[in-house]
């Protein structure tokens, strides 16, 4: 028999608190907007991921967000949500992905898949990527994120919505072993935060 | 009205899990002892049309919904032959109580959610939105097992049917919530689209049987819930998933799957109180276990685990009836072997929503959505319906070593990212 630990998961709707709570904008309206982190069954959709990076190398994730209005949106921000009690490095790039196609994760900026800026950009309604890039200065430290707040205007309204994803940057010294289990904690601190458990 | 009665829970000796409690609601006893006992009015053919559906079937309980409704969902399939020149259906939902909870109770509601009285098999059985769909859904995290009731004449058949929603329910599109990729009409406008009902298929019902002599039967202490434990568990193994490893050293896919949390239940039955050749089988809300297998490269199988199934036999006016219902399991995973789909994509890179896995990397979902199988899957030796109905407790770790090929992962299903998806492919290229 082989078992290990797992983390459970309740109320979603801490999600929308703790996304508007994170937020911090005080311009946006109280009510939520077209934007959303994607989700399945009521839940968001949060993935994890760590990929081993050299220093200041950027590593990329992505989020997903679906746009429930009829029109676009118009993207004017992206900020790193971070983790704590992690290092979270700071957030070098963002862009919207192209054609669909993304990353689980990946090294280096550009990534590897077509995108677009994000500042400046539009989400088309239905599901979009918004892909990011982040790194930390120090030699042989690991990084985590937790996410993303996307801020954006629609019909001149600020909104804005935190999109969850465990991300860890390790330094290329660490086995992939190394990694892994330190995604395993940040991805748990992560879903806590999502209010998956 | 809805009340519930629960049935005495058990546990696996020595194996120290802790296993379901079956709660059926008493207002269902009462409510199909009121429906079934005058089957003789089901035998009333429609007078001028093959179909007749209603939201509001009396004296039956009823689900809050506005009789103007547009249904959300459409229950499909075809009765074969029946036994009568009419049947009616009745559609009702299980609802499990605090899903958070291990060692839970499930509750099936007693409010109709849709019937239909049919003079030809086919049938098509609209389930408008109600206060009691949307809790059978959110409790079940997006998943909700209908229990499909058909009596024609003295004859009756019934089986379960989970199904994942992803039609956003009436109420729901109002307020702004809508089906991924799916922008939902405007809530102020009052003459917004209905959203088009979404469309389950039913599998094969058992076959019919005799119904049980309800009014003749009187209340029975020892009869209890309704249905009591018949015979001694037993243990099956039961495919959960299936797991895809592209072709490429040094990347593996660890398959890992908690059934806490996770709901479903599986009706079959026959007159001998055995297995019957349909039905389903799934897992309930009330398990409690962890356990994970590594798949490695190349690796295409189905994902086992050892499943703990008690059968449950009716009394009163479910005399005659069975149903098996997963009570435990013995925390494993395993490589079940078998032939899973292949890509249905002919390789990762052609689904437009795939994403890319670099060497000296990991990616992992935990799942939100389930998938359903249906058919062609042989579990318990039988074609069944079932559902790994594990929405939010299975999770692959893809991780491809430093030095690798760059890989792809992506969903069975167009227009889904891999981190919604029921199943997993990973793919070079």
């Amino acid at each position: 028999m082989m078992t290990r630990p797992r983390i459970r998961r309740c109320c979603a709707v801490l999600t929308l608190t703790a996304a508007l709570a994170s937020a911090g904008c005080g311009s946006s309206p109280a009510s939520p907007g077209p934007l959303q982190e994607a989700s399945s069954g009521g839940e968001p959709d949060v993935a994890g991921a760590f990929v081993l990076v050299d220093q200041g190398q950027a590593a990329d994730g992505e989020v997903y967000v679906v746009n429930s209005a009829h029109s676009p949106v118009l993207v004017t921000g992206v900020s790193e949500v971070a983790v704590p009690g992690y290092p979270s490095g700071s957030l070098q790039h963002t862009a919207i992905t192209k054609t669909g196609a993304g990353v689980a994760t990946a090294r280096g900026w550009p990534p590897p898949v077509p995108v677009r800026p994000a500042i400046g950009g539009t989400l088309p309604p239905g599901l979009s990527q918004i892909v990011f890039g982040f790194s930390g200065p120090r030699a042989g430290q690991d990084y985590a994120m937790a996410g993303v707040t996307i801020t954006y205007k629609y019909h001149g309204q600020a909104y804005s919505v935190t999109a969850w994803t465990a991300e860890a940057a390790c330094t290329m010294q660490d086995p992939e072993a190394a990694c892994e289990a330190y995604l395993a904690k940040v991805n748990a601190r992560v879903e806590k935060m999502a209010g998956l458990s | 009205m809805r009340t519930s009665f629960t049935l005495p829970s058990a546990r696996l000796a020595g194996r120290g899990k802790q296993l379901a409690g079956v709660a059926v609601a008493s207002a269902l006893l009462l409510g199909t002892s009121a429906q079934w006992a005058p089957a003789a009015g089901a035998a009333t053919p429609a007078p001028s049309s093959t179909s007749t559906a209603s939201s509001s079937p009396s004296p039956s309980p009823t689900a809050s919904s506005s009789p103007a409704a547009t249904p959300v969902v459409m229950l499909t399939g075809s009765l074969g032959t029946l036994p009568a020149s009419t049947a009616v259906i009745t559609v009702r939902a299980q609802i499990p109580e605090s899903a958070a909870a291990v060692g839970s109770t499930m509750n099936m509601d007693a409010a109709v959610l849709g019937t239909e009285t049919i003079t030809s098999p086919v049938f098509s059985v609209p389930v408008p939105d109600s206060a009691t769909l949307q809790q059978a859904e959110s409790k079940g995290h997006g998943i909700v097992n209908f229990l499909i009731e058909v009596m024609s004449g003295t004859s009756e058949t019934m089986e379960f049917v989970p199904a994942t929603l992803t039609a956003a329910p009436v109420s729901a599109t109002a307020s702004g919530t809508s089906p991924l990729g799916s922008p939902s009409p405007s809530p102020s406008s009052a003459s917004a689209p209905a959203t088009p009902a979404q469309q389950v298929q039913v599998p094969a019902f058992p076959p019919f049987r005799a119904m049980a002599a309800a009014a003749s039967q009187a209340a029975s202490a020892s009869c209890g819930s309704g249905f009591n434990p018949d015979g001694p568990e037993y243990q099956e193994t039961t495919i959960i998933g299936e797991d895809h490893v592209a072709n490429t050293p040094g990347v593996t896919d660890t398959f890992e799957f908690s059934t806490e949390n996770d709901e479903t239940v599986g009706v079959a039955w026959d007159e001998s109180g055995q297995l019957s050749a349909s039905g389903s089988v799934t897992l309930t809300n009330s398990l409690s276990t962890t356990g994970y297998h590594t798949f490695t490269q190349g690796q295409v199988a189905y994902v086992g685990d050892d499943t703990i199934y008690q059968e449950y036999a009716g009394c009163l006016w479910f005399a005659g009836d069975y149903y098996t219902e997963a009570v435990g399991s013995e925390d494993d995973v395993f490589n079940d072997g078998g032939s899973p789909g292949t890509n249905p994509w002919g390789g990762c890179e052609n689904d437009p929503l795939h994403v890319t896995l670099q060497g000296g990397s990991g990616w992992n979902s935990d799942k939100s959505t389930a998938h359903t199988y249906s058919g062609g899957v042989s579990i318990l030796g039988v074609g069944v319906n079932t559902s790994d109905g594990f929405t939010q407790d299975v999770e692959h770790d893809y991780v491809s070593a430093e030095g690798s090929k760059t890989t792809y992962i992506c969903a069975e299903d167009a227009n889904v990212q891999p981190s919604a998806a029921g199943i997993l492919y990973s793919t070079y290229p």
